[in-house]
Formats: structure tokens, sequence, C-alpha cells
């Protein structure tokens, strides 16, 4: 077999073997990020007006997280130009934030001022505070383990909504995240109180009053306790 | 032989790197990066992931240009210039220098995506005051990116020995096209309600290189590390299709009439 005849085998081989080799390798690597996608595809949101986040990223050719940064800082100075305004205009800023987060659903930053800013009665917000539980509801579907998102959600439905009872429940689910602080349960047991809700105000301290480690916190529980009492 | 393809591949490099617009490529992706600073500063709360967005980014983006520039015009240019035929009259096979050329250009871009990665890492330093467990992700991503300009580097490669360099550079960046968007591509066959458009789309979804496997740039902004077994996963998978790649230019090499 002559030198070329041995190069040109051997290279038949290798690209149809290859070949056949990287099929099943490929299905393994899909089946791996098969979960991550599906986590962030359960926020996947409906067909909305203009170009959505979910298109501009499947057509940014893996330059996404630039272009959600672009977004968020689109948003920003958005916001930042309408603020400055006599009569302040929001309404792009919703769509800004969508497409901001949907091109980078792990944009934490992007949930937690985002929400501020549309939740804030105008003229220091766009006074949507649906369209801001939304956003933050989306953030938790992506980002299941960071609690700061419910203590955002809770805030919503505390100071905008005057949802106290669903408050409470948001700031307690909350607290049960990892690495959640003790004030997120104080925070319940409070609104919990606040919206009528005794009963529960009284065990969500109990709670905090045995598990707590921080001395000032423990005496705390004991004096909401006490009030609760009389 | 590995003296020989060792030889080719050393030339390569050498010759690859005397192209001063290399150097400017380079010089454009360390400013991309430097510009992050100042476009975290009119932002809230993202400069340090805009660094590394932006910086990445440009190191994917100016490695992607190199890659298909100096890809396309391997073949052309030394049968242009007639220096294939000196080459081939010496004991060296067409796989050999197919293989010694590859092997060149990836160890160009391999050495000038390791400038722009020390630009980055400078830009980084200056930016935060020392470097952090999660700044591993960056070297991560940018060795993803390395496996990713191996494959473009080795479709131009293939294209490079069936067509002219502007042509050579379309088809390459038209497959760079496709190999991105394979996932939709095989969603929209599924959706079609088509079975000849379902199998057509399974089957360039299996044919196509997935470049998008190779996106990690987005998670090294959160400071997300890569598992260690899609590191070895990617890893194989980028050879395989490079041989894949390799191995169809040497098929069609090898039949190439030289005149």
């Amino acid at each position: 077999m002559s030198r070329r005849t041995w190069g040109y085998a051997l290279a038949a081989a290798i690209l149809v073997s290859s070949f056949l080799v990287q099929i099943p390798l490929r299905r393994r690597i899909d089946r791996a990020n098969e979960s991550a996608s599906l986590a962030v595809a359960a926020g996947k949101p409906g067909e909305t007006v203009g170009i959505s986040g979910w298109k501009l990223r499947d057509l940014s050719l893996g330059f996404d997280g630039l272009l959600a940064d672009l977004y968020w800082t689109r948003a920003v100075q958005y916001y930042g130009r309408a603020r400055l305004t006599k009569r302040p205009n929001y309404r792009e800023l919703g769509r800004l934030l969508r497409i901001a987060t949907d091109l980078d659903p792990h944009l934490l930053v992007a949930y937690r001022f985002g929400s501020i800013f549309l939740a804030e009665r105008p003229p220091g917000g766009a006074g949507e505070p649906q369209q801001a539980m939304q956003l933050v509801q989306r953030g938790i579907v992506a980002n299941p383990n960071y609690w700061r998102l419910w203590q955002d959600w809770g805030f919503v439905e505390y100071w905008d909504l005057h949802n106290y009872s669903v408050a409470a429940r948001i700031f307690l689910a909350g607290s049960n995240r990892p690495g959640a602080e003790i004030w997120m349960k104080t925070l319940a047991a409070s609104i919990a109180a606040k919206g009528g809700e005794i009963e529960t105000s009284r065990l969500l301290w109990m709670e905090v009053y045995k598990t707590a480690a921080n001395a000032q916190v423990r005496a705390s529980a004991l004096e909401h306790l006490r009030k609760l009492e009389r | 032989m590995f003296q020989r393809i060792s030889s080719i591949a050393l030339h390569t490099f050498k010759q690859s790197v005397r192209d001063k617009i290399l150097y400017s490529l380079v010089l454009f992706a360390v400013l991309m990066s430097a510009a992050a600073v100042l476009m975290g500063s009119i932002s809230i709360g993202v400069t340090q992931m805009m660094l590394v967005n932006l910086g990445l980014g440009a190191i994917r983006f100016f490695g992607l240009l190199m890659a298909i520039f100096i890809g396309i015009s391997l073949v052309w240019r030394e049968i242009e210039r007639r220096t294939l035929y000196n080459v081939l009259s010496k004991p060296v096979a067409r796989w050999e220098f197919i293989l010694g050329k590859y092997l060149g250009l990836v160890l160009t871009l391999a050495v000038n995506t390791g400038i722009m990665t020390a630009g980055y890492f400078a830009i980084l330093l200056v930016q935060t005051p020392r470097l952090v467990p999660e700044d591993l992700a960056s070297l991560e991503a940018v060795y993803f990116i390395l496996l990713e300009l191996a494959l473009v580097v080795g479709v131009a490669l293939f294209f490079s020995c069936i067509s002219s360099p502007a042509l050579s550079a379309l088809f390459t960046f038209c497959v760079f096209i496709i190999g991105s968007l394979l996932t939709d591509i095989l969603w929209f066959g599924h959706e079609s309600q088509s079975a000849a458009m379902g199998w057509l789309a399974t089957f360039l979804y299996y044919v196509f290189p997935d470049f998008s496997a190779f996106n990690v740039v987005s998670g090294a902004a959160h400071g997300t590390l890569v598992p260690g077994r899609a590191l070895v996963s990617h890893s194989l998978y980028a050879l395989l299709y490079a041989a894949i790649l390799v191995s169809a230019s040497i098929l069609i090499f090898e039949e190439r009439e030289l005149q």
C-alpha cells in the first residue's frame, strides 16, 4: 500500500469513526444541558409585541450575556432619563427589563432594581406593582435558591399592594431558602400580625425565639410574643 | 512522520505570526475589554459582569475573525505562491501537510488567545483588588473559546481545500451561523409537523458542529464554574469534530489535481 493510499484510508476511517462516536457524545452533552435549560425555559414568557429577549438570545450567536448587560444599562438609562422629566413616562421600562432578563435569566441586579423601578408610584417609578411582581417571580423561577428575590417580592406585596397576609407568607417562604437572613422570619411574623393573622405571627415569633443564635433577636422575639399575649 | 508534521506546524505558526493584521486584532480585543470599565460605570451593579462579558466576548469575536482570516487562505496561498510544490516534492505526504497546517493554525490561535487573555486579566486586576476563585470561570470560558476556534479553523481549512478565500470565508461564516443555531433548527424541524423537515433538521443537527455548546461566557460572568465532566465531554467533542474536519480536508486534498 502506497503512502498516499494509506493516508487516504486512514483519513476516511477517522472521519467515519469520529462522526459515529460524536453522535452519542452529542446526545450526552445535550442531556447534561437539558436540566439547566429546562429550569430557565420554565420562566419563558409568551409572545410579546416587538422582538423578545428569547428571540434576541437565539440570534445573539453566543453574545447573550453581553447583550443582557447592554439592555440592562439601557433600562437604567431609560429610567434615569424619564425620572428627570416633569411628567415621567416609563412605558418601555417593563419591556426593556424583560428583554434583559430573558437574555440573561441570572442577571439578579435587573430583577432586584427593576422591581423597585416598576413598583414605585409615579413620579419615582412606573407604578406597576403587578409587572414588578411578574418580573421577580420570573427571577425566582430562574434562580430558585436566591432568597433576596423573595424579599423583593414580599416588599412589593407589602408596600405597594398592602397584601399583608400574602407578604408574610412570601417572607416566610423566602426565609427557608439557603443563606436567608433570620430577619426574613421576623419580618414575616411582624407582617402576619399586621395582617390580622395573630396565631401565625405568634408561631413565627416562637420559632424565631427558639432558633435565633443572636441574643438580641431572641429578646426581640420574646418582646413581640409578650405583646401578642396582651 | 511526527517531525515532518511538527516542522510544517511550526512553519505555519511562524508564517501566521508575521501577519501584522493579527496584532491589530489582538490590540482591538484588549481595547474592547478596557472599554468595559467605562460601560460598567454608566450602569448599576454590572461593572464586573460587563468586564467579563465584553472582555471574553471580544476574545471570542476577534478570535473568530482570526480563525476565519488565517484558515481560509491556508491552502490557496500555498498553491498561488507555488510553495506547495516545493513542499510536496520532498518526502512529505499530503495528509501530513494538511495536519501540520491545521496544528500550526491552532497553535497560532492559542498564542493569540493567550495574549488577549493576558490583556483581559491585566484589566481585571486593575478593576478589582485581587483575583478570586470565581475568576477561574473566565479561564474555563477562554478554554471553551479556544475549542470553538479550533473547530472554526477546521471548517475554514476544509473550505480552503475546495474554494477561493472569499467563498471559503462566506461558507465558514455560514457554517458558524448554522452551528450556532442548531437547537433552533431542530426545534423548527419538529414544530413544522412535516416528517421530512423533522428528518432534515435532525440530520443537520448531527452533521454540523454545535458551536453553541461552547458558549459558557454568560455563566463565567456570574462566576459559575463548568463541571469537570463537561470539560472532558466538550473537549472530546471538539477533538472528534476536529478529526472529522481534518480527515475530510485530507480526503479532498488527496484527490485534488495540482498543476
